[in-house]
């Protein structure tokens, strides 16, 4: 699911008009015409190249033709010409993902067994080079081919015939491998991810049926015949780790499958990696639209994963927008997981917030249940035992700010989607300041949650030029505390200005102004004009906070 | 089987098998350019289960010819 389709400039060394083709119904592609234009026109900054309109750039370098070259001095050359290439790239483009394949080298192998191969030498120097780019770019993504390409094996990855015929090393099913680990690499930057898992128990996560073959009796063990559903597990929690939610459907006794999932000894994954449990004897689509509704998630982020292809084809049926992928034979769990992985789930990268996900919505059941429980707003406020910590923004905190900038609908007063670099820029200018707040209640640790930026005006006035905060904690009031410790230390500069841009999803925080104590003063169509004086703002005390930390 | 063979080949330009014939010409259709004759060999040799050679690829100039290499 994307919302329009994405374009793309493929860049190689041989000729992808077939990997193109393979892709079109999903991503439309740019090649530089003709034979190593894509290095020509990475180096030429006015080449057609960045002329184009691009989301993403694939550079997938091909090894064959290593063959011809003469010496490993060539060879070090023709990579470093590469790198250059590459790098150049690099500095004509800015914010667009980039992703690099790793080479497979196909070097001479006409030597005897004395001489040395380097093939070795030259994989690792190249992979070396894209991680380096990797890590300083924050862009730059490897994508790993050669392992692709080792796990189909070269033979059937190849084709002379196609090589010799038009220029395009890959056989049909190498074609295939090609296009499916693009279109994976893509997605994990521009498909809709599925963020949560439902799984069975039975013949799922253990082999058996638990109310039946008791603890004992199921398979589950870190060898032999048990070590296919121990290995499993281990993906999952791999996952888990990684931001993906796992939630337990299972029709059992309760008492049994908890039982199982606390006691047994070789349970990887244990009752707290799950984010939700319906364990019952109810049908498994009713359970999954209630687990939806309860941890607010839509049905379009689940899988639902079960061996037995009845419950599959009724959750199939009933809830169109669950994928239910079918179930391998027990022995090919793990490269099931793997796909689970790739086709569904894999984002390009997870921040710490992703990591405690598990955490954060288990916790947010729990307040759903504390806020029915309590009388009042305040009252449930007072029980959160909320703590807020407002400070500018340190330099490890840069990618989540950029993260929350980029994704932030909701509340969100002026919708500016500043990239990574243009924060620091911006962090480093004299007459700007980014605040960064941190929230944590009695349930757990919400992590970095909000965003505020100023900007002192020509006539010293302070403008917040962007004012935003996670949704997970929208409903606490924290919006007042950030303001309020804002306005208070800013008091010297008299007049604090904010703007609201209107837009289809920001809608919960139209009035936020005036609900904070702000002036209307000019009002247009795209946009509505705020002012406060800051000299006869009255700081208030938020008694139902449990603490408030300001570091100007 | 020719029938076969032409349903296939029209699979794999995602076509109307009816808009084919063995006398359709490859580059006058506007479907079979260059990329589609490498794509056609590539499937036509897995379905077929043959070797079509580099010369005979190079003299095809109908979809009879094709019809030909696979039998």
């Amino acid at each position: 699911m994307m919302s329009s389709t994405k374009r793309i400039a493929l860049l190689s060394n041989v000729t992808v008009d077939l990997v193109v083709a393979k892709l079109r119904k999903r991503y439309e592609c740019y090649i530089p015409e003709g034979y190593n234009a894509w290095a020509m026109e990475a180096l030429n900054h006015t080449a057609p190249l960045y002329a184009e309109k691009l989301d993403a750039i694939v550079i997938m370098l091909d090894g064959t033709e290593a063959r011809a070259w003469k010496s490993y001095g060539e060879a070090l050359e023709r990579v470093d010409a590469w790198k250059t290439a590459t790098r150049a790239l690099i500095e004509n483009t800015s914010e667009i993902p980039v992703f690099i394949t790793t080479v497979d080298f196909r070097v001479n192998r006409i030597r005897t067994l004395a001489e040395r191969s380097r093939r070795t030498e030259l994989e690792n120097a190249w992979y070396q080079f894209v991680q380096e780019l990797a890590e300083t770019t924050g862009r730059v993504y490897a994508l790993d081919l050669a392992d692709a390409i080792a796990d189909l094996g070269r033979e059937r990855f190849y084709s002379n015939k196609m090589w010799y015929l038009s220029g395009s090393p890959y056989s049909r099913d190498g074609l295939a491998v090609v296009a499916r680990e693009l279109t994976r690499a893509l997605d994990a930057a521009f498909a809709q991810r599925k963020k949560i898992i439902a799984l069975d128990l039975d013949n799922t996560l253990w082999g058996g049926v638990v109310g039946e073959d008791g603890l004992e009796g199921i398979q589950l063990a870190e060898h032999q015949e048990g070590q296919r559903y121990y290995d499993f597990q281990r993906q999952a929690l791999e996952m888990q780790k990684r931001g993906i939610l796992l939630a337990v459907v299972s029709k059992n006794n309760e008492d049994d499958a908890m039982n199982a999932l606390e006691n047994h000894p070789a349970m990887t994954l244990r009752p707290e990696n799950f984010v939700a449990k319906k364990i019952n004897w109810e049908n498994k689509a009713r359970n999954l639209q209630e687990m939806a509704r309860e941890l607010k998630l839509t049905e379009g982020s689940f899988i639902f994963v079960d061996d037995n292809p009845v419950e599959r084809e009724i959750v199939a049926n009933e809830l169109p927008d669950v994928d239910v992928p079918p179930f391998p034979d027990s022995t090919e769990l793990l490269p099931f997981a793997e796909s689970l992985w790739f086709d569904y789930c894999r984002p390009l990268r997870a921040l710490e917030e992703d990591r405690n996900k598990t955490q954060m919505y288990q916790a947010e059941a729990a307040r759903t249940k504390a806020r029915e429980a309590s009388v009042s707003l305040e009252d449930f406020l007072a029980k959160l035992q909320i703590t807020v910590e407002i400070h500018r923004m340190r330099d490890d905190e840069l990618e989540r700010v950029a993260q929350l900038c980029g994704k932030t609908n909701q509340f969100n007063l002026t919708t500016i989607r500043y990239s990574q670099s243009e924060l620091a820029e911006l962090a480093n200018r004299p007459d700007c300041a980014i605040y960064t707040v941190r929230s944590a209640d009695k349930y757990g640790d919400a992590g970095l949650i909000a965003v505020l930026i100023l900007r002192e005006e020509k006539d010293s006035a302070m403008r917040v030029d962007s004012f935003l905060m996670s949704c997970r904690v929208m409903g606490r009031m924290i919006e007042n505390v950030i303001i309020n410790e804002i306005v208070n230390c800013y008091r010297e500069h008299k007049v604090i200005r904010a703007r609201f841009i209107p837009t289809a999803k920001n809608a919960p925080v139209k009035d936020l102004y005036e609900r904070l104590g702000f002036s209307l003063v000019g009002e247009q169509a795209a946009s509505k004009e705020y002012q406060l004086d800051a000299q006869r703002f009255q700081y208030r005390e938020n008694p139902q906070f449990k603490s408030i930390k300001f570091t100007p | 089987m020719e029938d076969q063979f032409l349903a296939f080949v029209a699979d794999v330009m995602e076509v109307d098998a009816n808009e084919l014939s063995l006398a359709t010409q490859y580059k006058s259709y506007a479907k079979w350019d260059s990329i589609m004759m490498l794509t056609l060999i590539m499937e036509l040799e897995a379905q077929y289960n043959v070797s079509i050679p580099v010369e005979k690829v190079n003299a095809v100039r109908t979809l009879d010819d094709l019809w030909k290499l696979v039998q």
